[in-house]
């Protein structure tokens, strides 16, 4: 167990090392056949499983250690910059949770890529997004997070646009990294404020560099030099990270546009793994965030709305990648909002339930598409479930699940609503109880639409392999279970509830138990369930083909409003073409003219010049004669001149 | 006697002046060679003028024969019939000429004209040093020529063996370059 | 008015300065030559007129005009076996012809 503890690097380390092999492929041989790439890929991923699973229960034994190991990265005399790890509880588990669901990703992948051309480039960026997300995760100090904050973040850019010959993902993967750039920039302004508010207190004491275990005192040292304002305009920089990357309202038009990736890329990164770390990020930044209650105050309401939002979203999309982005936007929404309000272990709980049973229903939708010949519309789809059934019971456990009907997502779900109970905080249960009513709805209304009923598409259907299904069957079981086992009902056999291993401050002990909660959950997820079998499911009530005209007859301007995104990506368009061209053309006509004035001026100037001088040098044996008489005579009335006076 | 000399002096300078003028814009080769020739036969009547009996035979016989014959013979070899339209250069170039030549007037004739007495160079300093009895009794029997001798096989013995050397470099190198390039010829026929 | 040393060097001022005019602006490479033999020409009366109204004694000048009339039989024989070479490798007497040294 020691052995894994100090030996954590070995974890991103591995994942690199098969990176730089499959980069370098052609000289190591690994492109003669696919297995080597998977080998590389999924081994080195299945060794840093097992250390996450060691390391997971060194630290259940051990709650109170957490071990950090630094090197001194860059020394500029008053500043040192350090990389290291750092292993605690959050750390551990987030490793089991990262290394888990990318190998059974990546064996999923093999299945799902083998036929394309890119097969060897799609693992090299796999793993190399696998080495950043467990650096990440193993960061001590906010700049190294930052670093691999950015190599994430490229990871993602590069496999959204994994197909860059179709025109809509190079957009999309352009879009996602310009936005995310916005949240980085944020970030690192405030990453940047933040160090020098505290700056003397980092090079007086010895601590590193910005680490995250004495991050409380700097920001209480940073609170007392910059006064709040200033303090709270640092920690909105810092939380423009999080909500760039996680997807939140505003910035969370780009996650939509990245499913045109291919879909194990959707499950792993744009719905499991790193739109996760955003949230992560939060809870490594919490005792900054915590100094400034305004900044907790927008997280919330950032949180809520995009939940709210999101969830209206998705329940008019029928491209089936789509719904499922604008819930995994929904539920990280939810998972903002309980670090917001303080329900630190909540959010995370969800955290980690989302991240299986979100990323088993993205792996079970890109089942359905691969064995539809890539037909994404769900209203080419229905009655797949006696063709795949494996498929749809997977996709229905993973349904059940995020409506928080009985399985994971009911505990974690529960879990944050007890909390916004707890609180008095009435508006946002309100909110998050609607949400769980249309996160229930849209859900089911997907599964109805893909699983039940009649076929109604004309594709060519054929089975998805055995490598493509195993895959879903394991990640069934955490998603069905793992909520249940974290409740804290499992005391009695050693497996404490959640809240008691990470938890921020002190231990939450259970000190309210209500019925109450619970029972209206269910009873509001149950109603989803109703509705949407009602109108989409025929054994309801076989009215599918009128269902669209209905709501479109009734509820138009709500409908209009929900198929186009609330209009969120007209309006940055707007805002692009209204505000953001004019004042760049401005700028723009300032370079060309002046700055540009002024450089060529001087090109100009000195091309002229030479060629002024260039006419001496016309091979004319006399003009040189010319040249050499004319200086000769300047110099000697030079010298006479000077004689003279 | 003194009027006399100034008026030969005055002739010759014209003719000398004149005579270069024309060497130097005649459209024709040939005229402006007979014009050099005019020149060189007048400076010689300067070198009598200053007591330079051997300079003024010399100047006939190695300018006024010798290189006139040289650049006669280069040109039957080199002449075209179109030479005649190569007269003067572009004008930017013939412009800057004539300023360059007006300049360098204005500034020899500042000097000359003893301007600059900062500068020490007196002319009239030179004057002023009379020539020794025994010389002009010399000059006047047997002119400058015994002088020019001793100088040339005492004092200026080195350099002028040096120059008998470079006359004799100069004589092979002239027949070498001048001569046609019998490899080129045979690599012109062959190509032919 | 006595003939002195200054009305011998305005002489050779002017010889000389028709010598530079038509080093310049000849497009005939055999008029450049001559030019050359005017300026040398120049320079001979020059040495001379010290000669005469300086040194009479050593006639050093006189030595130098010797060699330099030496000098300019060589130069003037170098000059026109080149110009020969050249003519026969470009047909041309023009000295707007040979800007070889442009690159």
């Amino acid at each position: 167990m020691e052995f894994f503890i100090n030996n954590v690097w070995i974890i991103p380390a591995l994942p690199l090392w098969s990176f730089l092999l499959i980069l370098f492929g052609r000289i190591f041989n690994v492109y003669e056949n696919k297995y080597i790439s998977l080998a590389l890929t999924a081994g080195s991923t299945f060794i840093g499983f097992i250390s996450s699973i060691f390391i997971l229960f060194y630290c259940i034994n051990n709650p109170e250690t957490s071990t950090q190991y630094n090197i001194l990265w860059l020394d500029t005399g008053n500043l040192k910059f350090s990389i290291g790890w750092l292993v605690d509880n959050l750390a551990a588990m987030m490793l089991v949770v990262v290394t888990s669901i990318s190998l059974l990703i990546q064996i999923y992948s093999h299945g799902y890529m083998e036929q394309d051309k890119g097969y060897h480039r799609f693992f090299a960026y796999l793993v190399l997004f696998n080495f950043s997300m467990l650096a990440l995760v193993l960061s001590t100090n906010l700049f190294q997070t930052y670093i691999f904050w950015e190599l994430v973040g490229v990871s993602s850019y590069l496999l959204i646009g994994f197909w860059f010959y179709k025109p809509s993902a190079a957009q999309a993967a352009k879009k996602a990294f310009i936005i995310n750039r916005i949240g980085d920039c944020g970030l690192l302004v405030g990453t940047l404020a933040l160090l020098f508010y505290s700056l003397n207190w980092w090079t007086s004491s010895q601590n590193i560099l910005l680490e995250f275990a004495t991050l409380g005192q700097a920001g209480s040292l940073a609170l007392a030099n910059a006064g709040p304002v200033l303090f709270g305009l640092l920690a909105l920089g810092l939380l423009f990270g999080p909500i760039a990357k996680s997807a939140q309202i505003p910035l969370h038009t780009w996650l939509a546009d990245a499913m045109e990736g291919p879909t194990p890329i959707s499950a792993l990164i744009h719905a499991a793994t790193m739109v996760a770390a955003g949230v992560y990020l939060i809870a490594r930044l919490y005792p900054v965030f915590e100094l400034s209650p305004q900044i907790m105050t927008i997280m919330v309401w950032v949180g809520a709305i995009t939940a709210f939002i999101a969830a209206t979203i998705a329940i008019t999309q029928t491209d089936i990648k789509k719904c499922l982005a604008y819930s995994t936007c929904s539920q990280l929404g939810y998972m903002v909002l309980a670090m917001g309000v303080g329900a630190y272990s909540a959010g995370l709980f969800h955290l980690i339930t989302h991240a299986y049973f979100k990323a088993m229903l993205f792996l079970c939708s890109g089942a359905v598409i691969h064995s539809l010949a890539d037909q994404q519309n769900m209203k080419y789809m229905g009655g797949l479930r006696k063709k795949i059934p494996i498929v749809a019971y997977t996709y229905l456990i993973g349904t059940l699940a995020i409506a928080g009907l009985f399985l994971s997502g009911f505990w974690s779900k529960e879990a944050i609503l007890l909390s916004l109970y707890i609180q008095g905080k009435n508006l946002l249960l309100i909110i998050a109880l609607i949400t769980a009513f249309m996160t229930a709805y849209y859900m089911f209304r997907s599964y109805f639409m893909v699983f039940e009923g009649e076929y109604r598409g004309h594709a060519h259907f054929h089975k998805p392999s055995k490598i493509m299904t195993v895959p879903l069957i394991i990640l069934a079981v955490p998603s069905a279970l793992i909520g249940f086992i974290f409740s804290g009902s499992l005391k009695s056999i050693g497996i404490g509830s959640f809240d008691s291993f990470i938890f921020y401050g002190h231990a939450l002990h259970e000190a309210h138990v209500s019925l109450f909660l619970p029972i209206c959950s269910l009873i509001i997820a149950t109603l989803g369930f109703l509705l949407a079998g009602i109108i989409y499911w025929d054994k309801l009530k076989s009215l599918y083909c009128n269902c669209f005209k209905l709501v479109e007859k009734y509820f138009s301007p709500l409908y209009k409003l929900s198929t186009n995104k609330w209009y969120f990506d007209d309006f940055n368009n707007l805002l692009i073409k209204y505000l953001i061209l004019p004042i760049s053309e401005l700028i723009s006509i300032f370079d060309k003219y002046v700055i540009d004035g002024f450089i060529n001026l001087c090109g100009i100037s000195t091309l002229y010049k030479g060629k002024a001088v260039s006419l001496l040098q016309n091979g004319n044996i006399q003009t040189y004669l010319v040249t050499a008489l004319l200086s000769f005579i300047a110099i000697i009335t030079v010298v006479f001149l000077i004689y003279i006076i | 006697m003194e009027v006399l000399q100034f008026l030969f002096f005055g002739m010759f300078a014209l003719v000398i002046v004149i005579s270069a003028l024309g060497a130097i814009f005649c459209r024709n080769i040939i005229h402006s060679i007979v014009s050099l020739v005019i020149t060189f036969l007048s400076v010689s009547g300067i070198f009598i003028l200053l007591n330079a009996d051997f300079l003024a035979i010399s100047q006939i016989i190695i300018y006024a024969v010798g290189i006139t014959i040289l650049l006669v013979f280069s040109l039957m070899f080199t002449t075209t019939k179109d030479d005649n339209k190569l007269w003067l250069a572009f004008a930017p170039r013939t412009i800057l000429a004539f300023v360059v030549a007006g300049t360098l007037f204005i500034l020899l004739m500042f000097n000359i004209t003893n301007k600059f007495t900062d500068f020490n160079i007196n002319p009239k300093s030179f004057i002023t040093k009379a020539p020794k009895e025994s010389t002009i009794e010399l000059l006047k029997k047997q002119g400058t020529t015994p002088i020019i001798g001793k100088q040339l096989l005492t004092k200026y013995v080195l350099p002028f063996e040096i120059l008998s050397i470079l006359l004799l470099g100069v004589i092979i190198g002239a027949a070498v370059i001048a001569k046609k390039d019998t490899n080129e010829k045979n690599r012109a026929s062959e190509s032919a | 008015m006595e003939l002195g040393l200054v009305h011998y060097l305005i002489l050779v001022a002017i010889l000389f300065c028709i010598g530079i005019l038509g080093l310049i602006i000849s497009r005939n490479i055999v008029k450049i030559l001559i030019s050359i033999e005017i300026l040398l020409n120049a320079v001979n009366i020059n040495f001379a007129a010290f000669a005469n109204f300086g040194d009479l004694d050593e006639a050093k000048g006189q030595v130098f005009a010797i060699f330099i009339m030496a000098i300019a039989a060589a130069e003037i024989a170098l000059g026109l076996a080149i110009l020969i070479a050249c003519y026969n490798n470009r047909h041309s007497i023009d000295i707007e012809d040979y800007t070889s040294l442009k690159s």
